[in-house]
Parts: structure tokens; C-alpha cells; sequence
């Protein structure tokens, strides 16, 4: 079995008790493999969670988290930073940042799916798919099948929030269209 | 004790300003780490003391750490 790498947005508040909740859930069910960061205004969940496939993963998390009493809001798949890249790929940052510029490699490393000012977050499914394309690292078929995964489920959350919102009458409407 | 893989990334916290709180009394949570960034920062981190595989935990407490955009 492989070990999925994912973050589960949760809506706040997170206080002291579903977190305590989470751990006594997990370790009961054979360890803890979250991480959480999350507070008054809501957070992320880290997983590293070991399954058959990343569907049953991710899917198996959202539930552990909603019975520890907390709202899970959207699915991310692996992202990682400059930093992480440079440490799966055993090289220096500096090289990394030099792909990002265009200035080594063959070109075309993929944009950040979050741009921030310090620290972007870049899909670890596209830049290991880039790295092997480059002959500098292999594909990480576990991410990116978590990558797959993790698109499909956060859509199916978006529709499970949004059902709730539709009028009841509506509700079938909807759900016959996903079923 | 956590493992010494924790202990490590929690030391990596708080070099670069991270205030890291021991939980008190019997609990899953062995600290909680604040980032530099004060009520505008990060959300709070929460470190299990006992996880499944150490290794797993500090690495995602390394990267709240490279995520973090506060302090210097």
C-alpha cells in the first residue's frame, strides 16, 4: 500500500477538543497520521495516510475528522514549496529557483497553484511529472493519482455544501445528475 | 517524549521565532506552536506526541514551517 500526502481544509472553529478527538479517534484505528493547523477562523489538516488507493485515503480522513466533530470544507493534493522541491530532489533551492526562471533545465516548470509572496505552493504530481520529463527525478504516481483524487472529492464536497443550500424540492435534481 | 525526528523539527521551529507550548496534563497534543506572525499569523500547529510513523509528523511540522510568511 502507498502513503497518500494531502491536506483537508476545515471551516473554523478547531478548539483543543476536536483536536484532542482526532488523536483518540486515530490512535484507537492504528496511529495518527495527521497533522493539524488550524484555530478560530479554521485551518488544514495534513494527512500522510496509508491506503489502497487515494480515494479510500482522502475519503477515509474526511470521516475520521468529521467524527472528531470538525467541517471539512476542500481537499488539496500534495503541494509543496521551493524548499520541499529541492529536498525530493535532492538539489539546492537555488537550483529549483533557477528551473522556476527558465534559466536551466528544459523549460516549462509548472506554475504554482498558489502564488504567494515567500513561500508558493506548487503541485508535487506536476513537478514530478516535470522532473522525469527533465531526466532529473521520476514520476510520483502516488501523487499524482492523489492529485486526481483529491480534484474529484473537493467537487464532491463543493456539491454536498451545496445541496444543503437548494431548496428540498430541488435537492433530487441535483443529485440525480452526480449519482 | 515525542521521537527525536520531532523534537528536532520543533527546535527548527523555534529558532526562527515560533513559540512552542508544552500541553499540559494527558493528552494526544504534545504542544501547540504559535508563528511569528502573532493573531494575524498561521493558524495554530498542533504536534501529536505519539504519531504513527515520526518521520511523517516532523516533515509536515517542517513544512507549516516552510508555508509560514511571517517573521524575518
Amino acid at each position: 500500500m502507498d502513503i497518500y500526502w494531502f491536506e483537508l481544509e476545515v471551516s473554523g472553529p478547531i478548539t483543543d477538543v476536536h483536536v484532542e478527538a482526532l488523536g483518540e479517534n486515530l490512535s484507537a484505528a492504528g496511529g495518527i497520521d495527521a497533522t493539524v493547523q488550524a484555530g478560530e477562523r479554521g485551518g488544514a489538516v495534513m494527512f500522510s495516510r496509508q491506503a489502497e488507493d487515494a480515494v479510500q485515503a482522502i475519503v477515509s480522513a474526511i470521516e475520521d475528522l468529521e467524527a472528531a466533530g470538525m467541517t471539512v470544507a476542500g481537499v488539496s493534493e500534495d503541494r509543496v514549496t521551493v524548499d520541499e522541491i529541492a529536498q525530493r530532489a535532492k538539489v539546492t533551492a537555488a537550483s529549483v529557483r533557477y528551473w522556476i526562471a527558465g534559466e536551466r533545465g528544459p523549460g516549462g516548470f509548472p506554475e504554482p497553484k498558489v502564488a504567494r509572496r515567500r513561500a508558493s505552493l506548487y503541485s508535487w504530481a506536476e513537478v514530478s511529472a516535470w522532473l522525469a520529463a527533465a531526466k532529473l527525478g521520476e514520476v510520483d504516481h502516488a501523487a499524482a493519482e492523489t492529485a486526481r483524487a483529491s480534484a474529484l472529492i473537493d467537487a464532491a464536497l463543493v456539491v454536498r455544501h451545496g445541496l444543503r443550500e437548494l431548496p428540498k424540492h430541488d435537492r433530487p435534481l441535483v443529485a440525480g445528475i452526480v449519482a | 517524549m515525542p521521537a527525536k525526528e520531532i523534537l528536532a523539527a520543533i527546535r527548527e521551529l523555534e529558532v526562527v521565532g515560533w513559540r512552542v507550548q508544552i500541553a499540559s496534563g494527558q493528552s494526544h497534543a504534545y504542544a501547540k506552536a504559535y508563528c511569528p506572525g502573532g493573531v494575524d499569523g498561521c493558524p495554530p500547529l498542533t504536534i501529536y506526541g505519539t504519531p504513527k510513523v515520526p518521520e511523517n509528523e516532523a516533515a509536515k511540522i517542517r513544512r507549516a514551517l516552510a508555508r509560514c510568511e511571517h517573521g524575518d
